[in-house]
């Protein structure tokens, strides 16, 4: 972070003289806290480390009070203007840092002394002005626990914490885990609603791996050559995922370039169902039936490739061998 | 208490524009010489060469289309070979022609006036309103912009201030303006969102208030989604029914246009409020060849304008759930939503923004003049040395410097607090590189020539070294005006160059692209964390992890036509790798590595599976 030179000492003393437009009091205050700034976070907002954000929130606002430069707007500061907006680009600095999780975590990280006192402080964290928000959202949250205590709302509220921690889950991409959390949460309390949305996210999501995993086993057993273990799992890939186009195509594809026409056919079937006009897809299911001597059908899969293509060399080829099936 | 001079606040609008002042510690709207609160942003000149601001110009836009400018706002600081001022070019009745440095200006009568002129004339005739009402000379002003405005289009409607004569204090984004007015009535505290929908643009921002703090947490939106766009779908609606029963397109009659498009603006306020509306245009084309006019009659109802448009309306949501999780704020840790701009009257707008944030948006406030209130309330709060109101404004866009490899490394992040400063680390990128040039750019992307280039300078007389060896502190410092300067020094000698951004340099995308690759070796390089740097090891490490598992596979499993396919296409892709490695192209290098990790993958469980172990 950018630093501008640390007034000495005496400057201190010129300072105060300045013919500016600032009472005494307010030049004094801007002194002192223009000292502070070679502090740490906390020190610079005038907090004890371990201060909750939003201590750090009402401790930020209320030293923008005093030392934002919009506050002196058009006034004589002479060297005061360049010490106000200082103090506050270290103000804004700390305040966005300490109210930012993953900022504070590094920051804390990088200055152990200062982690422990956070963490001694946690507790009994004093701020330096009380500030009644926090004390408001303290009591609120004893009152809350209060009334889940009571047994009747206390499964709501459980429920409500399990349907919470599997959106957790769900986002951390474990939906297995988020569906046996949401089934305990439907146990206790039926009624909840938004449980059936993230359901329904869970089993999609869980459906799309489950998917993806048969794909790598049935590409593995393609490699180790065993085409019936092959076909099993293409089919199981598809019946997780039932609209991927492009794994029935290279199911069909794989097995057939393994001499398996038979098992290949179904999954060029359900290709050609699910995009019933793309090209590729049509004709390997029409080489795949004419292997398979089914002449008839082979000709209407490359009839029907030939209308949206009619100059398809492929399927010109093969029309002339399936002509009279 | 002594009364400082006057100073307004105006929001200068797309369709409409205000003007506000505090008197007596209350904002309010003062009323435009015709007893209105509103004023058309409409500037027109007549054949006799008058110039017409206003109602005066709206009235009589429909005789005199060309010479007629609406909705300039949209164009204001864009540069003329910009995607958007191309696709403006069809749809405006009036004439954009090219400015001398790819500005945009509008041909009126036989001037070419540029877009600062045309809002000065606006911002001339709110200042003698305000005038007269008040009976003093107006000398100063807060002037309200879209929250997503950038540099140059803030610093255009500077400019238009200053033509008008007047000294524009600040330049606030509308959506904070309405929070300031919205708070400054009753005591708020908390987080706030504004969903501000106007004629031409859509600004989201999210506030923290305390106390009369009002701290801009996030803000955000879309330049091109408006009221207009609403609009345009209704006019598209009707040019399709007339066609369908005519067999003319009106879209090539300008005149009939123009009756169009306040038919269909007029027919969408009104299913505010009805739920089907008449529009009738009796002679709104005449054939050529003598036979009589054709009119114009249709009838649209609420349900079908929300058809026409719930996929715009569906956007605006889109983006205000964008600025939302940019924030890092969830829906229901708001204290209030605002909704601000005449299109919020709309009800689909209302609705849908209720469903999806589950809370009744708050209409406490007129959302016409809530904008202008606001920025006289920060007019105010800057002069007056008891206010009680402080605005702690973010940047709107990040801010960085072209780094080696034709990237941007961010220093400022948008939605930053000014005033703020960030010094970063930098170093040579060549052997032997003795001079470093700084090239200042504005805007989100990664690619340096996509984003704006505010500025640049030289820093020479580095020492002779190995690449990475010399180290230069770039420094970015907002101050508390918005001014930007930007200074790099070199830690060794303590040499130091500096410049202070102005205004924009009005660069199109392909000058700049050409500019960066002629600069190409004089940039700097990122010290710490280069992505590339991190791609390009992991590349390499699962490229050799690959590459040592082949022969295994070969000998297992090369006999079948499996295995030989499978080995095919994993020389395919180390051969990518392989030439992928030199390269600077994040997503290249990012892509191939994830196809050598499914190799990998795939490789080991085929290896696991037959029993071997992977080595």
């Amino acid at each position: 972070m950018l630093r501008e030179n640390e007034s000495p000492g005496n400057d201190v003393e010129a300072a105060l003289g300045e013919a500016v437009d600032l009472p005494e009091d307010r030049k004094r205050e801007i002194l002192a806290r223009e000292a502070t700034l070679s502090g740490d976070h906390y020190a610079v907002l005038g907090l004890r480390p371990g201060a909750t954000v939003e201590q750090i929130r009402a401790a930020y606002h209320e030293a923008s009070r005093v030392f934002h430069p919009d506050r002196y707007y058009g006034k004589k500061l002479g060297s005061f203007q360049g010490r106000l907006e200082h103090i506050f680009k270290r103000l804004a600095e700390a305040h966005g840092t300490l109210t930012d999780e993953e900022k504070r975590t590094e920051y804390l990280q990088a200055h152990p002394r200062l982690r422990a006192a956070a963490a001694a402080a946690a507790v009994a964290a004093a701020p330096v002005r009380p500030p009644t928000a926090a004390e408001d959202a303290a009591r609120q949250a004893e009152r809350r626990s209060r009334l889940a205590r009571h047994p009747y709302l206390a499964r709501g509220a459980k429920a409500k914490k399990l349907v919470e921690e599997a959106r957790v889950h769900l986002r951390s991409g474990s939906p297995e885990r988020a569906l046996g959390l949401l089934h305990k949460a439907a146990k206790l309390d039926p009624r909840h609603k938004a449980a059936d949305g993230i359901r329904d996210v869970a089993e999609s999501q869980k459906n799309a791996e489950r998917a993806a995993a048969e794909l790598d086993l049935a590409r593995e057993s393609a490699i180790l050559g065993d085409a019936a273990a092959a076909a099993a799992r293409f089919r199981a890939a598809l019946a997780f995922d039932p609209s991927v186009h492009a794994v029935a195509k290279e199911g069909a594809e794989v097995l057939f370039r393994a001499g398996e026409p038979a098992l290949a056919r179904p999954l060029a079937q359900k290709a050609v169902d699910l995009q019933p006009t793309h090209l590729p897809s049509l004709m390997l299911l029409a080489n795949i039936c004419h292997a398979l001597g089914m002449d008839k059908l082979a000709r209407r899969h490359v009839e029907a490739v030939l209308e949206h293509e009619p100059e398809h060399a492929e399927a010109k080829a093969l029309l002339k061998k399936v002509r009279w099936g | 208490m002594a009364e400082h001079e006057p100073v307004i606040g105006i929001d200068l609008g797309t369709t409409n524009s205000v003007v506000a002042i505090v008197q007596g510690g209350q904002p309010q709207v003062i009323k435009n010489r015709t007893g209105q609160l509103l004023t058309p942003s409409v500037v027109a000149v007549t054949s006799g060469g008058k110039r017409l601001v206003g109602h005066l110009a709206k009235r009589q836009a429909i005789t005199n289309p060309e010479n007629t400018v609406y909705a300039s706002k949209r164009l204001i600081g864009r540069k003329y070979s910009s995607v958007q001022i191309q696709k403006a070019r069809e749809v405006l009745a009036y004439r954009l022609v090219c400015g001398e440095h790819d500005d945009v200006r509008v041909q009126l009568g036989d001037r070419a006036v540029s877009l600062p002129e045309i809002a000065a004339a606006v911002l001339q005739e709110l200042r003698k309103d305000a005038e007269v009402q008040l009976g003093r000379p107006v000398n100063k002003a807060v002037v309200t912009v879209p929250a997503y405005f950038n540099d140059g289009q803030r610093q255009a409607t500077k400019d238009a201030g200053r033509i008008a004569g007047l000294d524009v204090l600040r330049i606030i984004n509308e959506p904070t303006a309405a929070a300031l007015a919205y708070g400054f009535a009753r005591s708020v505290n908390g987080k706030i969102a504004v969903f501000d929908l106007g004629g031409g643009t859509l600004d989201v921002s999210i506030l923290e208030v305390s106390k009369g703090v009002f701290e801009v947490v996030a803000t955000g939106g879309d330049t091109y989604l408006g009221g207009e766009d609403f609009d345009n779908r209704v006019i598209e609606w009707l040019v399709m029914q007339f066609a369908k029963e005519h067999g003319v397109d009106l879209r090539k009659d300008r005149m009939a246009l123009q009756r169009l498009k306040d038919a269909a603006e007029r027919a969408k306020m009104e299913l505010s409020t009805l739920q089907e509306t008449a529009i009738n245009l009796p002679f709104l084309y005449t054939p050529s060849g003598g036979t009589s006019a054709l009119h114009l009659q249709a009838t649209l109802s609420r349900s079908r304008l929300e058809e026409l448009t719930r996929d715009l309306a569906e956007r605006t949501v889109q983006i205000a759930d964008e600025v939302l999780r940019e924030a890092k704020v969830r829906p229901p840790e708001l204290k209030e939503i605002i909704l601000v701009g005449g299109m919020t009257r709309m009800p689909i707008v209302q609705e849908l923004v209720r469903k999806h944030f589950h809370k009744e948006p708050s209409k406490g406030v007129h959302p016409e003049e809530v904008v202008a209130l606001g920025a006289a309330i920060q007019a105010d709060a800057l002069l007056r040395p008891d206010s009680q109101v402080l605005l702690l404004d973010v940047t709107p866009q990040s801010l960085g410097v072209a780094i080696a490899g034709g990237y941007t490394r961010r220093l400022i992040p948008r939605n930053t607090t000014v005033p703020t400063a960030v010094t970063e680390t930098f170093h040579t990128s060549r052997d032997g590189q003795t001079t470093v040039k700084i090239m200042v750019l504005q805007g989100e992307s990664d690619i340096a020539h996509q984003n704006e280039l505010l500025g640049e300078f030289i820093l020479s007389g580095l020492r002779l070294a190995p690449r990475g060896e010399v180290e230069i502190d770039v420094t970015f410092d907002i101050n508390s005006e918005g001014i930007v300067s930007v200074s790099a020094r070199d830690r060794e000698t303590g040499l130091q160059q500096s410049i202070t951004v102005t205004a924009s340099g009005g660069l199109t995308d392909t000058e700049l692209k050409d500019i960066l690759a002629e600069q190409g070796d004089f940039l700097i390089e990122a010290r710490a964390s280069s992505e590339v740097v991190l791609k390009r090891t992991a590349l390499e490490n699962v490229a050799r992890e690959v590459e040592a598992l082949v022969p295994q596979v070969r000998q297992l499993t090369g006999s079948s036509e499996f295995g030989r396919e499978a080995l095919r296409k994993a020389e395919g892709v180390l051969a990518a790798g392989r030439a992928a490695m030199k390269s600077e192209d994040l997503i290249l290098l990012a892509d191939t590595v994830d196809q050598l990790e499914k190799t990998r993958t795939l490789f080991v469980g085929v290896l696991e599976r037959l029993g071997a172990r992977p080595t």
